[in-house]
């Protein structure tokens, strides 16, 4: 049963049974395969797996972008089946996706940003007021005048997400946002999750980074269209067993942990963070 | 091949109000079999550089040499330069366009020469290299493939031609680390039998992994050439130039900050891993 509070559902995301495949011929593979997830409303979840398990298919199904074939899913309290609540559906639950130049539809940044608004029939003298503040969200205020092709792919990517932020989303899907960017460029999207997180949005990271894994709150390991392992970084993020049976690797500091180990040299916790192994061997006498 | 630049200077829209000067008096040189990093900024002309060597745009002054001759100059034989020099864009998966994966791995084929069966070999494996069991994919569309595995398809329809000289444009982003460990493996194979590798990327790992040379772009400019050690010896520098820095070398890096004595000269995992030895021979933790 979900759990309500005062008669709102608590779960951002609320999903059991979800198979999927692009073709209808018998043959065709599950993309997803019987899946079932349930996000509640304000956690920071990476939702990590190696490429081709199925991730985005799976971000596609949250917005409706992909009918679904069987099962249930709810996302901000509504049925992505209701044809009649896609827009709305589609306004709560915002997308961030890889390739930042793909997403522009404007030479301006406040116009780019104000794009989505205009389509939803938003008020035209409230406009102004949520480009700003969605500007302002992402740390790009003295942007808006300026040309989205002409920023550093980081600044590129805050302005797709202030587009999507501008909406008012209940929950942001970050489909492997950070992929296409220097390290700076990365950081400063990391960073914008956390924020929002913070602020008690659903942020949801799509990545095959364990590093960046490591700053959720929850991460879901995935593989071929299935759930592997759900539970605390610490939990999953320290299992090479089940990593590597999904072609991803341990953090690592986790590596360093073991390797010290089998050269006699005992840490006392297994550290997930550089800032923690360097605390761990600080310890050492 | 060697590759040499000698004060190359690129701009796009060359004189024109919106003229941006892209590379800026760039000399430099590149022996054969060497495998090469290229980092820096976005925008700071990595991209630019590279297809410049691949004789895909021209400078607006200046010369690129390839194994002593100018390839801008009249009657250079551009065929001859691109079967020898391979290259693979950033966003590769946006340039497949044939109906079934193998057709498109063959496309750079076409006016090869090759016989047919020839032909057919090379594909299965260049296939076969990028990790791919050609029977189960070949007939695939590219279409209904993850980014992951588009990219991978792309690499191998350069790798058919096999060039002397293979440049990767952001190769790794958004591989993951199975994709990322089978891409390395593979290009330092390639290089071990002789091929030059240019490697451009943001993961300041991977090129510490495998590259023995770095070279650091700012707007246009060269200002950074040397072991990957000397390159990432001052993470002020380094973070400045948004290039970071490879894990170990961070973890050294903390380390020092917590009054460590420790070595700069930490770049791969190996080295750390060594030190750490080193330093804890046998030790265990003080209680
Ligand atoms: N448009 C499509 N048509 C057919 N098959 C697809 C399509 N998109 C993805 N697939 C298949 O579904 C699988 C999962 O893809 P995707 O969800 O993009 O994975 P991920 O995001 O985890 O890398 C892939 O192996 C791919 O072959
Ligand atoms: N086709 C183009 N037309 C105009 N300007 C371009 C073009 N391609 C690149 N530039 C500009 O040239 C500079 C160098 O770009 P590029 O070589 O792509 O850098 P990098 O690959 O390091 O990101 C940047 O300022 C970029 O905006
Ligand atoms: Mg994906
Ligand atoms: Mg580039």
């Amino acid at each position: 049963m979900d759990k309500m509070v005062g008669g709102e559902s608590m779960e951002a995301v609320k999903g059991s049974g979800i198979s999927f495949r692009y073709e209808w011929d018998g043959s065709a593979p599950f993309v997803l395969d019987g899946l079932s997830i349930a996000i509640e409303k304000g956690q920071f979840v990476a939702i990590l797996g190696p490429n081709g398990c199925g991730k985005s298919t799976l971000a596609k199904h949250l917005n409706a972008l992909l009918p679904l074939q069987s099962g249930s899913l709810t996302v901000a309290g509504l049925d992505v089946r209701e044809e009649k609540q896609v827009w709305e559906l589609r306004r709560l639950c915002g997308m961030v996706f890889q390739n930042p130049e793909n997403q522009f539809v404007s030479s301006v940044v406040e116009e780019d940003v104000a794009f989505g608004l205009e389509n939803y029939d938003t008020p035209p003298n409230e406009i102004p007021g949520r480009v700003s503040r969605a500007l302002e969200q992402v740390g790009m205020t003295g942007f808006e005048k300026r040309s989205p092709h002409l920023l550093s792919g980081g600044q590129k990517q805050r302005i797709a997400l202030a587009g999507v932020l501008a909406m008012e989303p209940e929950l942001i899907v970050f489909d492997e946002a950070t992929a296409m960017l220097d390290p700076v460029g990365r950081e400063e999207i990391l960073e914008c999750m956390k924020i929002l997180a913070q602020r008690g949005k659903t942020v949801i990271m799509i990545t095959h980074y364990v590093e960046e894994a490591v700053e959720a709150d929850r991460v879901i390991l995935m593989n071929r269209g299935t759930i592997l392992a759900d539970g605390k970084p610490q939990e999953v993020l320290t299992s090479r067993e089940l990593l590597e049976q999904c072609g991803l690797s341990v953090p690592m500091p986790v590596q360093l942990y073991d390797d010290l180990a089998k050269l006699g040299i005992r840490l006392g916790h297994c550290p997930l963070t550089k800032e923690e192994l360097v605390e761990e061997l600080c310890q050492l006498n | 091949m060697s590759i040499e630049l000698k004060q190359v200077s690129c701009s796009y829209n060359f004189r024109t109000k919106q003229e941006i000067l892209a590379l800026n008096g760039i000399s430099m040189k590149i022996e054969d079999g060497e495998f090469v990093g290229i980092m820096g900024h976005t925008g700071s002309g990595k991209s630019t550089l590279v297809q410049l060597i691949a004789g895909l745009i021209r400078p607006n002054s200046g010369q690129v040499f390839l194994d002593g001759k100018d390839i801008n100059e009249r009657g250079y034989d551009r065929n001859n330069l691109h079967r020898q020099v391979g290259i693979v864009f950033q966003n590769p998966e946006y340039q497949l366009f044939e109906t079934t994966v193998a057709k498109d791995v063959a496309f750079g084929l076409k006016h090869s020469g090759l016989r047919k069966e020839e032909a057919c070999e090379r594909v299965r494996q260049a296939l076969e290299q990028m990790g791919f069991s050609y029977d189960d994919i070949a007939d695939a569309s590219p279409f209904a493939l993850s980014g992951g595995e588009k990219r991978r398809v792309a690499i191998a329809g350069v790798l058919a031609a096999r060039p002397k000289t293979l440049i990767f444009d952001e190769p790794i982003a958004g591989l993951d680390p199975e994709g990322r460990r089978q891409f390395l493996e593979l290009v330092r194979k390639l290089n071990r039998e002789g091929v030059s590798i240019l490697m451009v990327s943001h993961h300041a790992d991977s090129i510490c992994a495998c590259a023995e040379r770095v070279l650091v772009l700012e707007q246009g400019s060269l200002v950074l050439d040397g072991s990957p050690k000397a390159v990432f010896a001052d993470l002020e520098r380094t973070s400045r130039l948004h290039i970071g820095a490879s894990q170990p070398r961070q973890i050294a890096e903390l380390l020092i900050q917590s009054g460590i004595p420790f070595s700069r000269d930490i770049v791969r995992y190996e080295d750390l891993l060594d030190e750490l030895k080193n330093r804890w021979k046998g030790g265990t933790r003080c209680e």
